[in-house]
């Protein structure tokens, strides 16, 4: 399959300006729905007065916490604060309008006073013993449930056998999503007043909890319809369900329909980011380089509510040590509440970060020793067979060594080491060439049972629809589906229509996270197909009066391998199945396996499968100014076998894009707890000037457990690409412990 | 977004009539690349009337004229980006024009708009001063001419008169053999306000300085020459010396202007170090 | 606020609408004329999803007051199509699998547009160049460039 295989099924739309977003739906009757916003960081409500914004003309309701039915989500996040806010986000009414203006009028007649209460404003003040409370069931901020030991071998042991031991501390900052669609949703009321919701949304099936829980209404009657999803990333879910949940009751309250979009700004303040972390980390080594323990403590900040911490921080726990095959291990990974905006998915999950910080230490480690960042790493690469931090014995292929050698090689590695090493000092630029190597769980692992379900069904006329539990948010994940099905019934493309998620159509499959859209979304896809397939070959081979093993299936038509003048077109076996009583509509589940895990000492099959990676980035830094470019990247991924190879190269470019971003540019930025980047003029992602020469390489390999030997690829191409940056960086002569890497720290770090 | 009513004067005089009869309550509008991101945030409530001016004739057009380059108001970036005239001897401002925004900023924003929105971290100001920009401004007492400089010192300090239309721009011709370049440092390639900005033109014979304007963006108040600077440099024979002396000059005055911002730690000492390259090349170029 | 007559022609259609005074030209297209392929992403100009040729150049249609516009032309991405038969471009980013989720790719399209109606044979630096102003977060842009590359080709240009 070329790079150019270009085939895609919602891409024609998208080119024609005819995809509809949740933004683009225009409901007559519709209300606006506003939501107002505490703007403090920290502080009790004292009173709320909506008695001037009501007179606007215009407005047809204002609601606040005490109007609605339900107070929280889920989990803590409140649709409206009562009584106290806990960061800048927090909402405290609910216009509904007859216009944008009336709405955005509306709210600024609104009045409120605040007690400002003392804030906690980062991860450290969180620790400290005389640190505000944020959650009183929570006396010591740290989030419920999200910490997750790694207890291996004797620690104490480790060090004491180790020649060399190193300490180091980095960190990270809030990322955020940027997807360029900010959250939109339509919520309405069907004629049996249920409600449906059509909205923006990486996760219908949470969406729809939230709005479940926001109007009291049981699940079955409410809908949620996904709409062409403007990128996600992992952020928009709980901010979503939050939207949808209350436009939903302001759709109760005022029998109208209602849309409720986010400004960009909103969106920034409000929706969840990449989890900063604090890594502490404490390694010890042979003098020959070989690794003996690691001591990791890695602290992340969750927020002023968190839901996802108790998850991620699983998968962090089980990735904090890298690649590598270390007897001796001691991890604490836990996240703590503050009064900044709360922590969510973002794509990698924790990964980006702890790669980071975790491959950083490697090459600072490898210089400590004397040894080369690549001779180190050979050393200790796990290798098929082995036993990983959490006990796991690899049995399917560990390519670890091999991406890396083969992106060395891409890379033309070892001749830019040294020339960069000899570069002349006293020029105004200089470059540096670095690499990370990672690996990857993929899909839920021991995270949660990594279930999930898809329709298939194959019409009279030989039309087909596929509809997966899982979501299509521009990955590509309906044209994966779609390729898989064509495939294996030997079908064009052409013919499949890959529907969005509609609640009341598919199962619930779980989220689309983890990158499991393909390696386990395909799987029910497979089955499906497998069915399908079964019943049409039965059916063919009756008309073609042979047995169903002599058929095979290509070029939209079934015939016999013998002789394959003797065929029926695809259509012709449909409408044959259909009209003798077969049904040709299969819903198929895909279930795991259990996983084992224990707790206390993070030991057990964290994932069935994993996913190799290895970046290799070349920067070039201005000396005088301290402005860092990446000038190329080279990445090689072990993602199993491709299904998709456009689509696939699509997710290597735009993680690429995604990581010199983290690596380089992007960090919010607050001012007594608020945050001041709200929008694109200040919250910078690359633009197409900013991105590097990008060269990359997919390495097939078999004996995995993914969806036609497809391994996750979605978050592996974004998650090693900032620890590659930052040991280009520390190549070109500026280790940095905390990203991103801005100008100003560079510099620092050159003259300090 | 704010309401006003939005009106389009079909010529100059009714332009200058409309800014007269809703003074203290109007602005001129043109691209809008500024003004409408402020109506949008309600960061304008004393603004309840726009006049349009986006395509006013009069405040178009590029051409030599006797005094030098007249650039009508309503010049946007890109065309003074593909303008062979502008290029031919000022290209101190095509360079600056090009790092304005992406390109459908450039597409609307006008050298009026820029200029009289007079944000510290404009870009093409430096380049203008350096230049010897004039403004040229219309009111109901006829046209005034008056040196770039000014013009921002007046509207800073509030002593701009009121209901001036701000017609368009002339470079004078440059002097012979003048060597000029803008540098910007942004955190990104494209589509980025400068954190730091330094125009310099001037012209040095056999390694001494004949004259320099240096002008620095991001750093002050309003874009401002830094006169003692160039002072200090004129008649200099330039050295790593002087160069370094004046780098400090440069940083001792943006202090005198600014006081201290917690930006400068990064700031000043870049600024410095731009100086002195920048200087060094005017040497070397000869 | 009185509504205001606004003439345009979009997408060779003439169109007349009486209009509030502070809509921007994106609100019209969007809201008044069903023209929902131009996308806002941020408001300020800063992303460029809500681009658009008016009077042949790529603007933000979200900073460009709609009155301002008044007599003027006016292209948007359902305009590239003519009938069933896509644009070169439109079929170029199609095939270069130029796009995951789609919405920045109405503003990348017209910017492209604009810059082969400029420039038919633009090198790959050019194509930057006129894509800077439009973010995109899903594909990375490289795609995007060998799309817009391609398209020059089959136009005959580069």
């Amino acid at each position: 399959m070329s790079v150019h295989d270009s085939w895609r099924v919602d891409a024609r739309e998208k080119v024609t300006g005819q995809a509809r977003f949740a933004a683009d739906l225009h409901i007559p009757g519709q209300l606006i729905g506003k939501v107002w916003r505490s703007g403090q960081t920290h502080a009790r409500i004292v009173s709320l007065d909506a008695t001037e914004a009501k007179k606007i003309p215009g407005v047809v309701k204002i609601m606040l916490a005490g109007d609605m039915p339900a107070h929280t989500t889920w989990s803590t996040y409140p649709f409206l604060a009562q009584g106290r806010v806990l960061y800048q986000g927090d909402a405290v009414a609910l216009v509904a309008a007859e216009s944008e203006e009336a709405a955005l009028a509306a709210l600024a007649q609104m009045e409120a006073v605040y007690e400002a209460l003392p804030p906690v404003l980062s991860l450290d003040e969180a620790l400290e013993e005389s640190a505000p409370i944020l959650h009183n069931s929570y006396p010591d901020n740290r989030v419920a449930n999200s910490h997750w030991p790694v207890r291996k071998g004797n620690i104490r042991e480790g060090f004491e056998q180790s020649d060399l031991v190193l300490e180091r501390e980095y960190r990270t900052s809030h990322v955020e999503h940027a997807y360029i669609e900010p959250e939109a949703v339509v919520v309405m009321t069907d004629w049996d007043g249920s409600l449906i919701i059509y909205g923006s949304t990486q996760n219908p099936f949470n969406t729809r909890r939230a709005v479940a829980a926001a109007t009291g209404y049981p699940l079955n009657k409410v809908r949620v319809v996904q709409q062409a999803v403007g990128g996600s990333f992992g952020g928009k879910e709980e901010s979503v369900g939050l939207l949808a949940g209350r436009a939903s009751v302001l759709c109760l309250a005022t029998g109208r329909p209602v849309k409720m979009t986010y400004s960009r700004e909103e969106s920034v303040i409000e929706s969840s980011k990449r989890h900063p972390f604090r890594f502490r980390y404490k390694v010890g080594a042979k003098r020959d380089g070989r690794l003996m323990a690691l001591q990791a403590e890695l602290v992340d900040e969750g927020g002023a509510y968190n839901f996802q911490a108790q998850f991620m921080n699983w998968r962090a726990c089980v990735h904090a040590a890298g690649v590598y095959h270390i007897p001796n291990v001691e991890i604490d990974v836990y996240a703590v509440h503050t009064n900044h905006v709360f922590g969510g998915a973002m794509r990698g999950y924790s990964s980006p970060q702890i790669i980071f910080a975790q491959e950083s230490l490697m090459d600072e480690l490898a210089a400590a020793l004397g040894l080369e960042p690549l001779a180190l790493r050979r050393l200790n690469f796990l290798r098929e067979g082995d036993e990983t931090i959490t006990g796991q014995i690899l049995h399917e292929p560990v390519n670890a060594e091999k991406v890396t050698l083969r992106a060395l090689d891409l890379a033309d590695y070892e001749r830019k080491k040294e020339a960069y090493r000899r570069q002349d000092p006293d020029t105004r630029q200089v470059g540096g060439i670095g690499f990370a190597t990672c690996f990857r769980g993929c899909g839920l692992g021991a995270e949660a049972p990594d279930a999930t379900g898809a329709i298939l069904s194959v019409q009279e006329d030989g039309s087909i629809v596929v509809r997966s539990s899982l979501t299509d948010m521009g990955q590509g994940l309906q044209t994966a589906h779609a390729q898989l099905v064509a495939r294996e019934l030997g079908v064009s493309p052409a013919r499949i229509v890959s529907k969005p998620v509609d609640t009341s159509l598919v199962p619930e499959g779980g989220m689309t996270v983890a990158s499991r859209g393909t390696y386990s979304g395909g799987k029910p896809i497979l089955q499906a197909v497998a069915r399908i397939k079964q019943i049409l070959l039965h059916v063919a081979a009756q008309k073609l009066e042979c047995s169903a093993g002599e058929l095979a299936m290509a070029n939209d038509c079934v015939f016999r391998r013998e002789d394959p003048s003797q065929k029926l077109s695809f259509a012709e076996v449909a409408s044959a199945a259909f009209w003798s009583g077969h049904s040709l509509s299969v819903t198929e589940w895909f279930q795991p396996g259990p996983l084992r895990w224990e707790r206390e000492t993070g030991q057990g099959e964290a994932f069935p499968s994993y996913t190799y990676s290895c970046v290799v980035a070349e920067v070039s830094v201005d000396r005088l100014t301290g402005k860092a470019t990446v000038t190329k990247l080279v990445s090689v991924h072990d993602a199993g076998r491709v299904v998709h190879a456009g689509a696939a190269s699509g997710q290597v470019y735009g993680g690429m894009a995604m990581g010199v971003g983290m690596a380089l540019m992007e960090g919010l930025n607050f001012e007594r707890g608020l945050v001041t980047s709200t929008n694109f003029d200040r919250y910078l992602i690359p633009t197409a000037a900013d991105i590097p020469e990008a060269v990359f390489e997919f390495l097939p390999s078999d004996g995995n457990s993914g969806a036609a030997g497809a391994k996750s690829l979605g978050e592996a191409t974004v998650e090693a690409v900032p620890a590659a940056v930052a040991n280009a960086l520390a190549a070109a002569g500026y280790r940095l412990r905390t990203l991103p890497a801005l100008s100003e720290s560079l510099l620092k770090r050159e003259r300090g | 977004m704010q309401s006003f009513a939005f009106l389009r004067p079909t010529s100059l005089a009714e332009t200058l009539a409309l800014m007269s009869e809703h003074a203290g309550h109007c602005r001129v509008v043109a691209g809008g690349t500024d003004l409408v991101p402020a109506l949008r945030e309600g960061r304008l409530q004393d603004v309840s009337v726009l006049i349009d001016v986006r395509r006013r004739p009069e405040l178009q057009g590029i051409k030599r004229t006797e005094h030098g380059l007249w650039l009508g108001g309503g010049t946007t970036f890109t065309a003074i980006v593909q303008s062979a005239e502008v290029s031919s001897a000022w290209s101190l401002l095509v360079e600056a024009s090009r790092q304005v925004g992406g390109k459908q900023i450039r597409n609307l924003a006008t050298l009026a708009g820029n200029v009289a929105n007079a944000s510290p971290a404009a870009d093409s100001i430096p380049a203008l001063l350096c230049l010897e920009a004039r403004v040229s401004l219309l009111s109901t007492r006829g046209t005034r001419e008056v040196q770039l400089e000014n013009y921002l010192e007046e509207k800073t300090t509030g002593q701009n008169p009121l209901n001036e239309l701000l017609l368009g721009f002339l470079l004078p011709y440059p002097r012979a053999k003048t060597q000029a370049r803008f540098v910007k440092v942004a955190r990104r390639q494209a589509l980025a306000i400068a954190r730091l900005s330094l125009a310099i033109a001037g012209h040095a014979e056999d390694g001494v300085i004949d004259w320099v304007h240096v002008a620095p963006g991001a750093v002050l108040p309003y874009p401002q020459r830094l006169t003692k600077v160039e002072q200090f440099l004129t008649g200099c024979r330039l050295s790593a010396e002087i160069c370094r002396a004046a780098a400090e000059l440069a940083a001792k005055e943006i202090l005198a202007q600014s006081g201290k911002r917690p930006s400068f730690d990064y700031k000043l000492p870049v600024l410095k170090e731009l100086v002195k390259e920048m200087l060094e090349e005017l040497r070397e170029r000869v | 606020m009185a509504k205001k007559r606004l003439c345009l022609t979009v997408n060779g259609r003439a169109i007349e609408q009486e209009i509030e005074e502070n809509l921007r030209l994106l609100d019209v297209l969007r809201d008044e004329l069903g023209l929902t392929g131009s996308k806002e992403g941020c408001g300020i100009g800063e992303c460029g999803a809500c681009t658009v040729i008016l009077d042949g150049k790529a603007v933000n249609s979200c900073l460009v007051l709609a009155l301002s516009a008044d007599g003027g032309v006016v292209e948007t991405v359902e305009g590239l199509a003519a009938g069933d038969h896509l644009d070169p471009l439109q079929e170029s980013f199609l095939d270069n699998h130029a796009l995951q989720c789609g919405f920045c790719t109405p503003g990348m399209l017209m910017s492209a547009k604009a810059l082969l109606k400029e420039n038919p044979a633009p090198g790959v630096e050019e194509i930057k160049e006129a894509i800077s102003g439009n973010l995109c977060r899903c594909t990375g842009y490289v795609q995007i460039v060998e799309a817009v590359k391609e398209a020059a080709q089959r136009l005959g240009g580069g």
